[in-house]
């Protein structure tokens, strides 16, 4: 691990250590409590983990619920026959 | 690829169990929701791709390898697609009819966000939709970065370099708009 490396993984996945690659997590905090560079980004990568915290989702019962309700209705219908619909979509 | 306790279920699946659908459904559609919600920021769209992304599934499950893919990185790939068309779609209307800045976004009205917080919202809807993509699977979804990229269909590296963007853009738009 060199702070080169260091610097990549932490302005991509972040502070927290459990986002970073598994191959490397270990090494990276090893270095990152031996380099003062290394504290000083995690230190801000820290401060944006915080921001994008802010973001939660409200409670979305209603909407799975909705959902399901949803697929059942159509399972019921008979209408998702495989190949059926197939024609119609562009699929992955 | 399948994890564990998903095997069997998956391998009924794919037999043509619905009974075994409807556990996958009640299994993964929270989480396949709140990934289309945080694209979109809509829960009526987000509840419509939820919806077509199980149905996608079930009429083409022939097409589902559970020796190469996670189901739910699966599931996430077709939601993910379903994301893409709806934005599209939604690009396509704004030049046929442009939209008030207001209601571009159609965000949702029962979101009770503080300001900071809506801060952050508003600045990753700013960002292209692979950035957020990729910041929204790897950061919300915790998603490990090789699923994640299998889901967007990129390598490892390309994935490290939307997330480096991402992030740097919203670092930026954060520290202007949170000052």
């Amino acid at each position: 691990m060199n702070l080169e490396r260091f610097t990549l993984i932490v302005e991509s996945y972040g502070a927290d250590s459990q986002q970073w690659p598994g191959d490397e997590r270990v090494e990276a905090l090893e270095f990152s409590r031996t380099s003062s560079d290394a504290m000083s980004l995690l230190d801000q990568a820290a401060e944006l983990d915080q921001h994008l915290a802010l973001f939660e989702l409200p409670n979305s019962e209603l909407s799975v619920q909705r959902i399901e309700m949803g697929i059942l209705s159509a399972l019921k219908q008979g209408t998702l026959k495989q190949g059926r619909l197939e024609r119609l979509f562009s699929l992955v | 690829m399948v994890e564990k306790d998903d095997r069997r279920v998956v391998e009924r699946v794919l037999a043509g169990s619905e009974s075994a659908f409807r556990q996958i459904v009640d299994q993964h559609s929270q989480r396949i929701f709140n990934y289309a919600r945080r694209m979109t920021r809509n829960s009526t769209e987000a509840e419509d791709i939820a919806q077509e992304t199980f149905i996608r599934f079930w009429v083409s499950r022939d097409r589902f390898d559970p020796s190469r893919v996670k189901l739910t990185t699966w599931l996430h790939r077709i939601a993910h697609n379903l994301c893409i068309d709806y934005f599209r779609r939604r690009q396509l209307q704004e030049r046929q009819v442009p939209v008030q800045s207001d209601s571009q976004d159609s965000p949702d009205t029962d979101y009770e966000l503080s300001i900071r917080a809506a801060v952050v919202n508003k600045a990753l809807m700013t960002l292209p939709e692979r950035q957020r993509s990729a910041i929204v699977l790897c950061h919300y979804q915790n998603f490990s970065q090789h699923d994640a990229a299998q889901i967007l269909d990129l390598s490892v590296d390309a994935l490290e370099s939307l997330l480096r963007r991402g992030r740097s853009k919203l670092k930026q738009i954060l520290a202007k708009e949170l000052e």
